[in-house]
């Protein structure tokens, strides 16, 4: 039990840093899901990102074909800081078949909780021609 | 836990709210509008990664809401901890509950089977991490390190890593399941799990459907140590009381963030139109569920610990836990009804000997131990 004096304190005040600092620091968790009270008033976000290929042809990449499923994350983090050309000009490189790609671009969708009205504006564009 | 102890910690929490008051909370102001020293931007950064985006996205007094709270739930454990002090030292008994909560010992058959519902529960769950991490590789332009890789200063593994990695994995938790080098593998798989998922989170989302797995498997070691060599195994207790410590913060997080107003039926129904699943927007609908369902939760989340204390209660929270868990994916699409969290439940399905006072007859004397 001697060991146990010192393990059980150090072990139960590590499990508490995160909760009290409210970010996770990995291997310790922070367990805030769903914590913050959402109002129906407040505008919801989604990005998306669009292909238009060199047969003119446009569509919505899913996350499955990146194969990165923290793709959602990755869109709305580059935008706020700035860097959604970066993050297109990366994903790009990152896509087979990116020959028949003319241009990518990052779409932001804005809409109530309920998804009643969308809004989506293209706030990112990268063409891949034009940097070779 | 000496009254030293409780005197300096509680010191310096009041230390802590004056600085803070007095110095901190106007950096915190500086930080939102770029003026702040480097050294406190760089800090910032590095505890809270996301304050450059969501800067962007709430104002400041969101900002200082959030660095309040630190004072409040340092307050809080300050609370606790002085609260423990007083049952353990004025608690009118001649056995102390909070001593005797450690004091077990668990018969080695059920040792073999936490052991199976542990490593079991890691094998399932990254059958696909190999694929899923050389997939990940390819995209390693958009790897962003989670603090502790950053401090290893370890990139991402090659493929050939990737498979060394998850082959220890593998051969640590067959390990376990079948006794070879139980203590060694204990470790290993702990320590590659971490590094592994860690590389897997490392994508600019955490996700938390391993965090009490990642606990449990940490603190597995001494268990195994504990049963080779020692009589008492407080290990199981400490075990089960992080898992009770986990939902406990998750239930603590809603009511400190958003107080009685998470309550609201409408908080739950946002919730629900957000996720939009079938099920869920079905109970969008029904008034009195918006009502139930997350004051149930939030009692839920913040009862569970009650098991680590009273074991007889686990046959009502446990199958709560399942519905819980079950709902949160049915109405949410959060999780899965297969998931880690319900897998551990199988920790607190046997009771342990409690030993502090048993006739110890021919064994080593716990108290003697202690």
């Amino acid at each position: 039990m001697k060991t146990g004096k010192i393990i059980i304190p150090v072990v139960l005040l590590l499990v508490w840093i995160p909760f009290v600092f409210q970010t996770d620091l990995y291997p310790l968790f922070r367990f805030g899901m769903f914590a913050e009270p959402v109002h129906r008033e407040i505008q919801t976000e989604y990005f998306s990102l669009r292909i238009i290929s060199n047969a003119h042809k446009t569509y919505i990449l899913s996350p499955e074909e990146t194969k990165l499923g923290s793709l959602a994350y990755l869109m709305r983090n580059y935008y706020y800081r700035h860097e959604a050309d970066t993050l297109l000009r990366r994903i790009h490189s990152i896509t087979p078949h990116m020959d028949t790609i003319v241009e990518w671009q990052l779409l932001r969708m804005v809409s109530e909780v309920d998804h009643r009205k969308v809004d989506t504006t293209v706030v990112a564009s990268f063409k891949p021609s034009s940097h070779e | 836990m000496n009254k030293k102890l409780v005197i300096g910690w509680s010191s310096l929490w009041v230390a802590t709210t004056l600085v803070y008051i007095l110095w901190i909370r106007n950096l915190v102001v500086q930080s939102f509008y770029d003026t702040a020293p480097d050294w406190f931007n760089q800090l910032v950064n590095s505890l809270y990664p996301r304050f450059l985006i969501e800067k962007h996205r709430f104002e400041l007094s969101f900002f200082l809401g959030h660095a309040d709270q630190i004072i409040i739930r340092l307050g809080l454990i300050t609370c606790f901890l002085v609260f423990t002090w007083f049952a353990r030292n004025y608690w009118k008994s001649d056995t102390n509950w909070l001593d005797l909560l450690w004091h077990v010992r668990i018969p080695q058959r059920n040792i073999q089977i936490y052991t199976w519902v542990v490593y079991t529960c890691v094998i399932y769950f990254t059958y696909d991490w190999y694929i899923v991490l050389t997939h990940l590789y390819e995209a390693q332009v958009l790897y962003k390190p989670l603090l502790l890789l950053r401090l290893l200063h370890l990139s991402f593994p090659s493929p050939i890593w990737i498979g060394i990695g998850y082959g220890l994995l593998l051969i640590g938790c067959l390990g376990m399941l079948f006794r070879f080098k139980s203590s060694i593998c204990a470790m290993v798989v702990a320590i590659v799990f971490t590094l592994l998922q860690g590389w897997l989170y490392s994508f600019e989302k955490l996700d938390h459907a391993f965090a009490p797995l990642t606990y449990v498997l940490w603190l597995m070691p001494l268990l195994i140590i504990q049963t080779n060599h020692s009589y008492v195994q407080w290990a199981l207790p400490l075990i089960r009381m992080v898992i009770g410590i986990v939902y406990l913060q998750a239930g603590l997080e809603k009511l400190l963030i958003g107080g009685m107003e998470w309550l609201d039926p409408e908080t739950f129904r946002n919730y629900l139109y957000l996720h939009s699943t079938p099920t869920g927007l079905w109970v969008a609908n029904q008034d009195w569920l918006c009502i139930l369902l997350p004051a149930m939760a939030l009692l839920f989340q913040l009862s569970f610990i009650i098991i680590v204390f009273f074991p007889a209660t686990r046959w009502i929270i446990l199958p709560v836990g399942v519905l819980f868990h079950s709902s949160t994916y049915i109405l949410m699409g959060v999780g899965g009804i297969v998931n880690a969290w319900i897998w551990l439940y199988g920790l607190f399905l046997f009771d342990g000997l409690n030993t502090k006072n048993a006739d110890l007859t021919g064994k080593k004397s716990v108290d003697k131990e202690a």
